[in-house]
């Protein structure tokens, strides 16, 4: 049997994985503003062996709550999340309820309650609109079920999931 | 008319890599992904400090060679090896002299069976911080997020070793692992 090895990679995130989630391409990634207080971004990803999701996890660099998430790209339900966290100057990893994701179609959507900084690149919005990266405004925290429109930003956040409870 | 068949031959050479810069396996497919898939020569980060690079096979297979990428600049020794996810080294070259420049370096490691959608670690370390093996530069939580951890202290590659932490250099060196899974 063939496994997708995305699935079981430690980190994962759908906005720097071509073959399942989207190419960012570009190079620049540093601290930039989030686009709009309480805007949520929802990033597609599609997985052919099951993920164990474990941990979620964004690279933070400023202030504010962010809230990171993993929805069902069917039904857009909410299947787990984070809840508001602090951002800060570092990798913020989450612990959540373990929830193994069958193969299918997802999203991985974040918030955050203000503009403030995190990682992020800023490609050419058409490369976000094409790659089908979608946002939702007014959803900090995420919502139980979203509600996703195609993105009016360049803006291309570092977050995802962790199939591992520990690291080595 | 019968037809002859031909038992395939034992393969010379292999049919699966994981590289960290490109390719279809590890964190290679995410560096190219964030145009960092192209290395060149750097020094090393610091001396007895080893970098871990996550990968996964689609299929079980038995690693034999680590290459690692020299750049204009080799120096002491160098230490390879694969650990699993609990920390276990399972297979290094040991120290071994940092040789060629502006070649990848072949080690040949014993053979060792790796088990598809199983995590690994390729680790990598070097003894001084005058070598310049090819690395490849992206902001140091890109890598956290990509799962390269490293560790301080582990030359040559401890067994086991644990309490790595997240990177703290945007370094990422150019190794591959050749493998054979048919």
């Amino acid at each position: 049997m063939t496994i997708d090895p995305a699935a079981v990679m430690p980190y994962f995130a759908p906005m720097h994985h071509p073959a399942n989630g989207i190419a960012p391409l570009t190079t620049a990634s540093g601290g930039a503003a989030w686009p709009s207080a309480n805007l949520a971004l929802y990033f597609p990803f599609r997985i052919g062996s099951p993920m164990l999701v474990t941990r979620l996890w964004f690279a933070g660099n400023g202030t504010g709550n962010a809230d990171v998430g993993i929805f069902d790209m069917t039904s857009g339900t909410k299947l787990v999340s984070t809840g508001a966290i602090a951002n800060s100057a570092a990798l913020v990893l989450t612990d959540v309820t373990d929830m193994l994701l069958l193969p299918g179609f997802y999203w991985c959507g974040m918030s955050l309650s203000s503009t403030s900084q995190i990682i992020a690149a800023a490609p050419a919005i058409g490369t976000l609109r094409a790659q089908g990266v979608c946002q939702e405004a007014s959803a900090h925290p995420l919502p139980a079920t979203a509600t996703p429109i195609t993105i009016a930003y360049a803006y291309l956040p570092l977050f995802g999931v962790s199939t591992i409870a520990a690291d080595l | 008319m019968s037809v002859k068949r031909i038992a395939p031959a034992t393969p010379v050479v292999s049919d699966l890599t994981v590289a960290t810069h490109f390719g279809l396996l590890g964190i290679g497919p995410m560096m190219l992904a964030i145009g960092a898939g192209v290395p060149g020569g750097g020094a090393w980060p610091a001396a007895n400090r080893a970098l871990l690079i996550p990968f996964v096979l689609p299929r079980t297979a038995t690693a034999y060679k680590i290459h690692v990428g020299n750049g204009g600049t080799v120096s002491g020794n160098l230490d390879a090896g694969i650990y699993s996810a609990a920390g276990a080294l399972l297979v290094s070259i040991g120290s071994t002299a940092n040789a060629g420049t502006n070649v990848y370096q072949s080690l040949d490691i014993a053979d060792t069976q790796l088990t598809g959608g199983t995590l690994y670690y390729v680790a990598l370390v070097f003894d001084n911080a005058t070598a310049t093996p090819l690395r490849s530069q992206t902001n140091a939580r890109v890598l956290a997020g990509l799962g390269v951890r490293e560790k301080a202290t582990s030359f040559p590659l401890p067994d086991p070793l644990t309490g790595t932490a997240v990177p703290t250099s945007n370094y990422v060196p150019g190794l591959f692992v050749e493998l054979r899974s048919l």
